[in-house]
């Protein structure tokens, strides 16, 4: 099977700049994250793959085809930039028929189309207002309207959140998940926001100064680790002091006690040092990495 | 008795109709390019210039084709006459054509950038030279049409006005081809200089302002150097005095646009010069935009 996108040897100099050095990755059917901070050569591979960008070195390919190389190969691919992008005259039925005839479609299929998707991000009633009376999360929606509207087969989405609120953000979340799930079109999200990639991607791809640091399925980057939280509603410092007195270490963390286990038997000496100082439990989890550790970590 | 109707959402649906590719999208942006240009889907006060050159192109042969029906022996040998004639025409339009493609051309171009849609053309299956083109010939069109529609009023007003009208256009057909290219050289001109102009800015007005006062800067400049010099190399100053010289060449006039006249030849190249440097920065502009 082709794979949706493909990086092999992707390299981009600017000068002497290097934004991108001999990267490899490939993206699949779903949602993937592409992570980095500022300068890490996000955008950059965006407009690789969008075909803005001829590469120095190396091929960036969508569906097996290069798009700079032919723009054909942009039919079936959708893009939402970071930055505004929608005409201030203009109703939205009006700007999407016309975004789905530069896309290929012909008029009356076109219209369709736009009064489609219109109705699937939530715009049906405000479809023939002028766009230039939207508020942001319309306008959002709009854009991403726009990307979906000759239906691509994978969607490019730059910072799909930035400058909303939260209830925004949370919509935003929801259409893509939605996109993906019940439209059946992946995604591409780039993002410096953890919890859009992680309520919304399979898959991440970190880049960090024009490399690939870290890839892979977002359940397995944040899965369960080895250390234990324990809170208890009261006698903390108490409970550490048994803990430590029965060979069971607990490092105090605000209201937390973080415990480092070796082996499942340590369950019972927790469960021990709580009856023998009567403290209260609230909570017992094991910890889950954090996308914000990954970055921690890449960062050291 | 009525039958009961009831609504089923049918979820998302995939697009299994035909894609036409790049030619569909050169068409959508020339399409949309027109209706810019007309000010169709606009506010009224974005109808008025284009629609008032429209008027103003029509009207003015219509006051030409009146004048001459009023005159006697006129039809037969209008330009013996030293009457009105197709090439007259294109001296009053040029300057009122200048001034359109002032206020269309950055139409065309700047809210594009401004806004940031050209972002979203540049991803879908067209290079920036087919956007630019696409609307560069949107300007073409209508700037033609326009020209035409005028040249047409002048030509069937004369032969109706004619005591024989059959002959005044056996005897005069051939200003047909010579307006139409005469008028594309006029429209090429104001469109590529417009256009390269507007490519500077995302601003309307500036653009605007850019094309009116490059047009005026060149005309009184060559006015004066002209005036006050026996050089006739300053007659290429200004800026219009080229497609003027050209409409007059075409239409095999005598007369003098260059006083002293210019060597055989460098009008012409002058004027290639001028469309082709425009149409070269417009193609570079967009070029570098799309990156």
């Amino acid at each position: 099977m082709t794979s949706l996108l493909r990086a092999e040897g992707l390299t981009k100099r600017y000068g002497q700049v290097i934004a991108l050095n001999s990267v490899d990755f490939e993206v699949n059917e779903g949602v993937t994250g592409l992570l980095g901070p500022n300068g890490a050569g996000k955008s950059t591979a965006i407009k690789l793959f969008l075909g803005l960008l001829t590469p120095t070195a190396g091929t960036a390919e969508v569906m097996g085809r290069s798009t700079y190389r032919t723009v054909e190969a942009r039919t079936r691919l959708g893009y939402m930039p970071e930055h505004n992008c929608l005409p201030r005259t203009g109703s939205a039925s009006e700007f999407l028929t016309h975004m789905a005839q530069v896309s290929g479609l012909p008029p009356v299929q076109a219209r369709t189309r736009a009064a489609d998707v219109l109705r699937h991000i939530g715009l049906a009633e405000e479809r023939y207002r002028s766009l230039g009376e939207y508020s942001t999360g319309m306008k959002q929606r709009v854009k991403l309207a726009q990307a979906l509207v000759h239906d691509p087969v994978l969607v490019l989405l730059d910072e799909p959140t930035a400058g909303m609120d939260p209830a925004g953000r949370e919509e935003m979340q929801d259409l893509i998940n939605r996109t993906n799930r019940e439209f059946g079109i992946s995604i591409v999200l780039s993002s410096h926001l953890m919890g859009d990639v992680e309520r919304t991607c399979d898959r991440i791809i970190v880049l960090e100064g024009g490399e690939v640091v870290e890839q892979g399925e977002v359940a397995q980057l944040t899965r369960e680790t080895e250390t234990v939280i324990l809170e208890v509603d009261d006698r903390r410092d108490e409970l550490a002091a048994a803990l430590d007195e029965a060979g069971l270490p607990a490092a105090v963390q605000g209201a937390e006690l973080v415990i480092e286990m070796t082996a499942d038997e340590q369950y019972d000496l927790i469960r021990d040092a709580l009856v023998k100082v009567g403290a209260r439990l609230r909570r017992l989890s094991p910890r889950r990495r954090q996308l914000t550790d990954i970055f921690r970590s890449v960062d050291a | 008795m009525t039958q009961q109707g009831e609504v089923y959402d049918i979820g998302y649906q995939r697009y299994l109709g035909p894609r036409e590719g790049r030619w569909r999208a050169r068409k959508a942006l020339w399409a949309n390019g027109v209706r810019l240009s007309l000010g169709l889907g606009r506010p009224l006060l974005a109808k008025v210039f284009p629609w008032g050159f429209m008027a103003l192109a029509v009207a003015i042969s219509g006051v030409a084709v009146i004048i001459a029906s009023f005159t006697a022996n006129f039809i037969s040998d209008a330009d013996a006459a030293g009457l009105w004639g197709y090439n007259d025409y294109y001296e009053v339009i040029s300057y009122f054509l200048m001034i359109f493609a002032a206020v269309v051309a950055p139409e065309l171009l700047c809210p594009d950038r401004r806004d940031g849609v050209l972002s979203l053309y540049l991803v879908r299956p067209i290079t920036p030279t087919d956007y630019v083109a696409a609307r560069f010939l949107a300007f073409l069109t209508i700037a033609l049409c326009a020209l035409y529609l005028g040249q047409i009023v002048l030509i069937v007003g004369y032969a109706l006005s004619a005591s024989e009208p059959v002959e005044y256009l056996r005897n005069n057909w051939l200003a047909v081809p010579r307006f139409m290219a005469s008028g594309l050289a006029l429209t090429l001109f104001a469109a590529s200089i417009s256009m390269a102009v507007a490519s500077l800015t995302t601003r309307r007005a500036y653009a605007a302002a850019g094309v009116v006062g490059l047009f005026i800067v060149s005309t009184t400049a060559a006015g004066v150097l002209v005036g006050t010099s026996t050089n006739a190399w300053f007659n290429l100053l200004g800026i219009l005095s080229t497609p003027i010289y050209l409409n007059s060449v075409i239409f095999g006039s005598e007369q003098a646009v260059f006083s002293p006249p210019l060597p055989t030849g460098v009008p012409e190249l002058w004027y290639a010069a001028i469309v082709g440097g425009a149409c070269f920065l417009l193609w570079l502009r967009y070029r570098r935009l799309a990156a």
